[in-house]
C-alpha cells in the first residue's frame, strides 16, 4: 500500500487535472506580540494540484514556514489567521476562522488575543481527520521534532494505529486466509518478474488484497536473495493468529477502525490486550520496518527499538520522512527539510523525496531558502517576499525567464561558475520590519525599478500561462486577484 | 543502556553516599570536643557507673588518637548497630530502639502525604496547565501559592484552633486535634504502652492485627489534620513545578509534530505532553521530599503526634545528643532512598539518563 | 544578503537598548502585572518597617525595638483592643503588636545574612566547579552532594544544637545547609555561561582563571541566581521562624522573634488564638510578598516575554 501507486485511473501528467488539491486563498496571518502586531502573511495566494511538487522559496522571514503552518492549521499560539480561505481536497479549513479568535484592546494599546475554546474544539475534531493522513508535515529541525522519550518504532507506528486501522487489520486477515499453495501460486508467478499492477491482479483472484504490501516488500528487498524472497513470502501464511483475534478483528473492521462497545473492557485487561489491540500494535510495528526500509534507513530494525536521541540528524529525518508517507497522504509539506542537515546527507534526502515522488505520486509542497534545492525537485516555484508571494512560474519558467525584480535579484546573486566577478551581486537593503512595513509594495525600498505607483499595493498580474507577478512593472491594471 | 544496568549503577553508587552521610554524622558530632560523642553512648540504665563507661569508651572510640582513626572506630561501632542512647521525655533507650519504635508512625505520615501529594498534585498540575487561565487554573494556582508561602506549622496550629471546642463554631468540632488516639479508648489496651503499639509499631495495623475496628477509626481520624497539613505544602510545589513544566513541554517541536500526526488533543496531552513534563519534576522532587521530611518534624511537633519528629524536637529540647544524631542518620537514610527512588523513576522516564 | 543600512526609515530595524535600558525594562514588566507589583509593594512596606523600627522604633510605636516589653501584673493573653493593644497580648503580657513589628526586623535581618551568605559561598563554589572542570569540579561536586545528601530541616538541627542554641548559632546552622543548593544551582548555570562566545574571547586575551570567574562568570550567573535568592528569602525566613519554633531560641527570652512568638503562645493557642495568629500571618505575607516579586522577577527576565 506505502509502495503502490493510487488505485485510481492516470497519474496526474504535465497539466494539472480540473480541481487542484490545495487552493489558498488571500491568506493573512498576524502574530500579537508586546511590540506590535507583526503582519507575517499578507494576501498570499497560489495552488497546489495532485501529484504536483511545489516550491516556496524565499529568505529566512519572508513567511514561508508560517504558510505552511497556516495550510496545517498549525499556526504558533501568537498567531492568528485573520482572513483568507484554505481548501484541500474539497474541504474548507478555514470556515470559522472569525470566531476563533477575539482581539481584546487592553490599557496603554496593547492588545491580547482570546481564543474560542469551542470553535477551536470543532477546528480540532475536523483537521485531526485530514492532518497525518492525508496532508501530512516534515519538519525543519530533525533534532527536536521526535518525542525523546518513545522509541522510533512507537512512533512511527502511531501514525498508522490512528489513522490505518483497516488496513492494518486487512493486511493480518490476509495472512490468516493464505494458504501454503496459493502463496506457492504467487511466488512462481513471482519468478517471471512480476509489475506491481500484475501482482495486485494475481492477488486480487486469490481474494488476497490484503497481501499486496507485505509480498510486494519481500519482493523489492534489496538486502535478501531470491530464494529467501520466496521463503519470506510463503512462510506468510504461517502466521495465524487465534479465534479471539480474529473475531476481534473482524468486528473492528465493521466499526470502521473504533473498537468495538463489546472488546472495549476486555482490552483493558493486560493479558488479553496482548490478543486484542496489541496484535494490533505488533503489524503497525512490522510496517513501521517496511516504511523504514523505503527510506533507506540502515539497521532498520535496530532503529525501531532505539531513541531519537541515539540516532543522527539524517536518520532522524528519514523517521519523519517515513511517518509522513506512512499513510499514503495526497499532500507532504515538507518545511526546510534539509536545511538543518550538512551537504552529503542533504543530497541523500532529496534524492530519496524524488524517488517517492516517483512512486507514491503525492503533491509535495516544499519550503526552502535555497533556490538550488528547490529546483532539483520543484515543478512549480513560487518567491515569497516579506510576507508577500511575488511570483509563481513553472521551474523552467522561472529560471529562464524571472520577471519580479526580487527574482531577478536572486538569480543575479548566485556565482556562476565561470563568470569573473571581484564582488558579488547583492539585493541592496534588508528585509523590512514587518510591525510596519513600506506601505504598498514591501520590495520597494530595495527595488532598482520602483516608481511612484509602488508606494500603492501591486496587483497580481498573470503574465504569461501559469506565471503570475506581483508588480506594477507589468501592467497598471487596478485588479487585485483576491481583494 | 538497559535501565537494569542504569538502576545497578545507582544502587552502587549508594555506597559512598552512605558513606558521605556517616562522615557528616561523625563531624558533627565532634563539633566541641569529643564530649558530645561520648554522652551519646552513655547508657543512663546500665549497672556500669558512668564515670567507668567514659574510660570505656575513651579506649573503645579511641578518643585520644588522630580523628581519622576516631572516625573508623567509630565507623565500625555504627555498622555494628551501636547508635547510642537517648534519653527523653518519651523514651529512654537505644538510639536504634527508639528509631525502630518512632519510624513506622512518621512512615504512614510521609507516605500519606506523598501519595496524595501525586494523586492530587500532578493530574491538576495538568489541568490547570491545559486550561490555562481559566477559572481552575486561576483558583489552582491561587491555592498552590498560598501553600508554598504558608508556614506548616503555622497552618497546623490555625486547622487546630478551627477544629477545636470553642473556636469559630461547634459544628466544627468533628476531628481531634493532636495525638494519635483518643486517650479513653486506648485506655487498658494490652498492646498500647506508653505512646507504642505492639508489634508493628503502626497504630492502624496493630488495630486492625488486634481486631479493634474502633481503634483503627480513631487513628484514622487523628490522622487526618496532620496529613491535611503536610500534604498541602508539599502538594503545593509539586503542582506549581508541574504546571509550569507542562506550559514548557507544550512548546517544544515534538508537540507539533504529535499534533501534525492528526493526533487527538487528549492524546497529545495525555502521551506526548505529560511524560516529558513530568522529568522536571522529578528532578525537583528530591528537594520536595526533603521538604516533606522537614515538615514532617514541624507537623508532629504540632499535633504531638509520636513519630521521629517528635522525638528530635524533645532530643533537641532536653539536650539529647544521641538522639539528634540518630535523628539525623535516619533522616538522611530516609532522604538517601527516597532519591534513589527518584532517580530509577527519572530513568524510566527519560531514556537519555541511561546513557 | 548584503546588511549595508541605508537611512533609518519606515521599516528598517533599530539597534537594541544599553544594560540600563533593559533594567527599566525589567522594572516595567515587573510593576505591569498586578500579582508582582503587589510582591513588591509588601516586600517594600516590610523592608520600611524593619528599616524604621531600627532607626525610630517610636514612629511604629513600638517602645523597645530589641526587647518585648512583659508586665507581669497581667500575664495571660489578652484579646485584641483597639487602640491599646490593636494586636492584643501574649504571655507574659507583652503587647503583640510591639513584638512582632519589631520580630519582623530581627527575622528580616537574620534571613537577609543567611541567604547571602549562602548564596555567595554557594555561588563561589559552584562556579569554580564548573569553569575548572576536572578533578577540581568532581572534588566539590561530591563535597556539595555530602551535604545534599540529609534534609535541610533536620541537618540545621543538628548543626544548630552542636553549634550552640542561639541565634546566630542558628543562622550559621541555616547558612551551611543553604550554600548546597546555590552551589548546584550556580554550577548548571555557569556549565552554560561557560560555552559562550565570550569567555574564549576573554581567554584569548589572556585573562587568567580567576579573572574569567569573576569578571565574566559570575556577573552572568548572578541574574537567575538573583531571581533565586528573593524565592530563597521567602523561604528563609519561614524555617528560621520554624527552627525557633521547635525551641531555639537567643540567650535573651525577651527578644522579638516571630517564630518565638508562635512557640510562647503555643499552650495557648487554643484559648487565646490571636497569640499565634498574628505572627504566622506576619510570616505568611512576608512569603507571599517574595514569592510574588520573585515569580514576578522570573518572568519579566524571560527572554520570551521582553520581545
Amino acid at each position: 500500500m506505502h509502495l503502490t501507486q493510487e488505485a485510481e485511473p492516470n497519474a496526474v501528467t504535465a497539466t494539472a487535472p480540473t480541481e487542484p488539491l490545495l487552493q489558498v486563498n488571500g491568506l493573512r496571518v498576524s502574530f500579537i506580540t508586546r511590540a506590535g502586531r507583526i503582519q507575517a502573511i499578507n494576501d498570499v495566494s497560489f495552488e497546489v494540484s495532485a501529484g504536483e511538487t511545489f516550491g516556496l522559496v524565499g529568505e529566512t522571514g519572508c513567511g514561508k514556514s508560517q504558510t505552511a503552518l497556516a495550510v496545517m492549521r498549525l499556526t504558533p499560539e501568537a498567531g492568528i489567521i485573520e482572513r483568507g480561505k484554505i481548501q484541500f481536497a474539497g474541504a474548507n479549513l478555514t470556515d470559522n476562522i472569525a470566531h476563533e479568535f477575539k482581539i481584546v484592546q487592553k490599557k496603554h494599546g496593547r492588545v491580547k488575543l482570546k481564543r474560542n475554546k469551542a470553535a477551536l474544539k470543532q477546528l480540532g475534531q475536523k483537521i485531526n481527520q485530514i492532518r497525518g493522513k492525508d496532508m501530512s508535515m516534515i519538519f525543519q529541525e530533525p533534532m527536536t521534532s521526535l518525542n525523546p522519550v518513545y522509541t522510533i518504532g512507537r512512533q512511527v507506528s502511531e501514525v498508522l494505529l490512528r489513522h490505518k486501522v483497516i488496513s492494518l487489520v486487512d493486511r493480518i486477515l490476509a495472512r490468516n486466509a493464505a494458504t501454503k499453495e496459493k502463496l506457492r501460486e504467487i511466488t512462481n508467478a513471482a519468478a517471471r518478474d512480476l509489475s506491481q499492477a500484475e501482482l495486485r491482479e494475481l492477488l486480487q483472484q486469490a481474494g488476497l488484497e490484503g497481501l499486496e504490501d507485505q509480498v510486494w516488500f519481500a519482493l523489492s528487498r534489496k538486502d535478501i536473495g531470491a530464494t529467501q524472497k520466496i521463503r519470506t513470502i510463503n512462510n506468510l501464511s504461517e502466521r495465524k493468529i487465534k479465534p479471539i483475534t480474529f473475531r476481534f478483528l473482524v468486528r473492528l473492521k465493521e466499526s470502521k477502525g473504533q473498537i468495538p462497545g463489546e472488546y472495549r473492557i476486555l482490552n483493558k485487561i493486560p493479558i488479553v490486550r496482548r490478543w486484542l489491540s496489541g496484535v494490533l500494535e505488533k503489524e503497525a510495528l512490522e510496517v513501521s520496518y517496511e516504511l523504514l526500509s523505503v527510506v533507506n534507513m540502515p539497521n532498520a530494525a535496530n532503529v525501531l527499538t532505539s531513541y531519537p536521541h541515539e540516532l543522527s540528524g539524517g536518520m532522524r529525518q528519514r523517521v519523519m520522512i517515513a511517518m509522513a508517507i506512512s499513510t499514503k497522504p495526497k499532500l507532504v509539506i515538507a518545511d526546510e527539510p534539509t536545511s538543518a542537515l550538512d551537504v552529503t546527507v542533504q543530497a541523500q534526502i532529496l534524492e530519496l523525496l524524488r524517488e517517492l515522488k516517483r512512486t507514491f505520486n503525492s503533491a509535495i509542497l516544499f519550503i526552502s531558502h535555497d533556490i538550488g534545492v528547490v529546483s532539483e525537485i520543484c515543478d512549480r516555484v513560487g518567491v515569497m517576499y516579506a510576507g508577500n508571494l511575488v511570483e509563481v512560474a513553472r521551474l523552467d519558467e522561472l529560471f529562464a525567464d524571472a520577471k519580479h525584480p526580487y527574482t531577478q535579484g536572486l538569480f543575479a546573486s548566485i556565482p556562476k561558475y565561470g563568470e569573473k566577478r571581484e564582488l558579488l551581486q547583492t539585493i541592496e537593503g534588508t528585509v523590512p520590519n514587518l510591525i510596519n512595513p513600506p506601505t504598498g509594495c514591501r520590495f520597494r525600498t530595495r527595488c532598482t525599478r520602483a516608481f511612484e505607483k509602488c508606494s500603492q499595493p501591486p496587483p497580481w498580474l498573470e503574465v504569461e500561462q501559469g506565471h503570475g507577478v506581483l508588480c506594477w512593472l507589468y501592467g497598471d491594471s487596478e485588479k487585485h486577484v483576491n481583494q | 543502556m538497559k535501565l537494569r544496568y542504569y538502576i545497578a549503577r545507582r544502587v552502587l553508587l549508594l555506597i559512598p553516599t552512605l558513606l558521605g552521610l556517616t562522615l557528616i554524622v561523625f563531624i558533627i558530632s565532634h563539633v566541641g570536643g569529643s564530649a558530645r560523642l561520648i554522652g551519646a553512648y552513655i547508657n543512663i540504665h546500665s549497672s556500669v557507673p558512668v564515670v567507668v563507661q567514659e574510660q570505656q569508651l575513651m579506649a573503645r572510640f579511641h578518643l585520644k588518637d588522630p580523628l581519622v582513626v576516631q572516625y573508623f572506630y567509630w565507623l565500625a561501632a555504627f555498622i555494628q548497630g551501636n547508635w547510642g542512647y537517648t534519653q527523653t521525655s518519651i523514651y529512654s533507650g537505644t538510639v536504634l530502639q527508639a528509631i525502630n519504635l518512632f519510624f513506622p508512625n512518621t512512615l504512614v505520615l510521609s507516605v500519606l502525604a506523598s501519595v496524595l501529594t501525586g494523586i492530587i498534585g500532578i493530574p491538576l498540575g495538568v489541568w490547570s496547565a491545559v486550561r490555562k487561565d481559566s477559572v481552575l487554573d486561576q483558583a489552582t494556582r491561587a491555592i498552590s501559592f498560598a501553600g508554598y508561602s504558608i508556614p506548616l506549622y503555622w497552618l497546623g496550629l490555625i486547622l487546630i484552633i478551627t477544629f477545636s471546642t470553642s473556636n469559630v463554631c461547634s459544628c466544627l468540632n468533628i476531628l481531634p486535634i493532636s495525638g494519635t488516639v483518643t486517650v479513653n479508648l486506648i485506655s487498658g489496651v494490652d498492646w498500647y504502652i506508653s505512646g507504642i503499639s505492639y508489634p508493628t509499631h503502626v497504630l492502624l495495623i496493630d488495630s486492625l492485627i488486634h481486631g479493634r475496628l474502633d481503634i483503627f477509626g480513631d487513628a484514622v481520624l487523628h490522622l487526618i489534620l496532620p496529613v491535611v497539613t503536610l500534604t498541602y505544602g508539599t502538594m503545593a510545589s509539586v503542582l506549581r513545578v508541574m504546571r509550569s513544566s507542562m506550559q514548557d513541554t507544550l512548546n517544544q517541536d515534538y508537540v507539533r509534530t504529535a499534533r501534525a500526526k492528526g493526533l487527538e488533543e487528549k492524546t497529545v496531552i495525555n502521551v506526548h505532553v505529560r511524560r516529558n513534563a513530568l522529568i522536571p519534576v522529578c528532578t525537583l522532587l528530591g528537594y520536595t521530599i526533603a521538604s516533606l521530611l522537614g515538615g514532617v518534624v514541624l507537623v508532629e511537633a504540632v499535633f504531638d503526634y509520636l513519630g521521629i519528629g517528635y522525638w528530635t524536637t524533645q532530643a533537641m529540647l532536653n539536650g539529647d545528643v544521641g538522639g539528634i544524631m540518630g535523628a539525623t542518620v535516619i533522616f538522611g537514610l530516609a532522604f538517601i532512598f527516597a532519591n534513589l527512588a527518584v532517580d530509577v523513576t527519572y530513568g524510566f522516564l527519560d531514556p537519555r539518563i541511561r546513557h | 544578503m548584503d546588511a549595508k543600512q541605508d537611512t533609518p526609515e519606515k521599516g528598517v530595524r533599530t539597534p537594541v537598548s544599553t544594560r540600563l535600558q533593559e533594567y527599566k525594562l525589567t522594572f516595567k514588566i515587573l510593576v505591569e502585572s498586578p500579582s508582582s507589583a503587589v510582591g513588591l509593594l509588601i516586600v517594600l512596606i516590610y523592608s520600611a518597617i524593619a528599616v524604621i523600627d531600627f532607626t525610630y522604633p517610636s514612629l511604629l510605636g513600638v517602645q523597645d525595638a530589641f526587647s518585648m516589653v512583659p508586665d507581669y501584673s497581667n500575664p495571660v493573653p489578652s484579646a485584641p483592643v483597639w487602640p491599646i493593644h490593636p494586636f492584643g497580648t501574649t504571655f507574659p503580657g507583652v503587647d503583640l503588636y510591639q513584638a512582632v513589628m519589631s520580630a519582623i526586623r530581627v527575622d528580616l535581618w537574620y534571613s537577609l545574612l543567611i541567604v547571602l551568605a549562602g548564596a555567595a559561598i554557594g555561588t563561589v563554589v559552584g562556579v569554580l566547579a564548573a569553569y575548572v572542570g576536572g578533578y577540581l569540579d568532581e572534588a566539590l561536586m561530591r563535597f556539595t552532594d555530602i551535604f545534599l545528601s540529609v534534609p535541610y530541616l533536620p541537618f540545621a538541627i543538628a548543626v544548630a544544637f552542636v553549634l550552640g542554641r542561639a541565634l546566630d548559632d542558628v543562622s550559621i546552622a541555616l547558612a551551611i545547609v543553604w550554600w548546597p543548593l546555590y552551589a548546584r544551582y550556580a554550577y548548571g548555570q555557569a556549565l552554560s555561561v561557560k560555552e559562550n562566545a565570550y569567555i574564549e574571547a576573554a581567554k584569548a586575551s589572556g585573562v587568567g582563571t580567576l579573572g574569567i570567574v569573576f569578571q565574566h562568570v559570575i556577573p552572568n550567573v548572578l541574574t537567575p541566581i538573583f531571581v533565586q535568592i528573593s524565592l530563597d528569602l521567602g523561604t528563609v525566613v519561614q524555617v528560621f521562624a520554624a527552627l525557633t519554633f521547635i525551641g531555639f531560641a537567643s540567650a535573651n527570652p525577651l527578644l522579638p522573634e516571630l517564630g518565638t512568638l508562635i512557640s510562647n503562645g503555643f499552650q495557648y493557642a487554643v484559648a487565646a488564638p490571636w497569640v499565634v495568629f498574628f505572627p504566622g500571618l506576619a510570616i505568611l505575607i512576608f512569603a507571599i510578598g517574595m514569592n510574588l516579586l520573585g515569580d514576578g522577577l522570573r518572568d519579566a527576565l524571560d527572554p520570551r516575554g521582553r520581545t
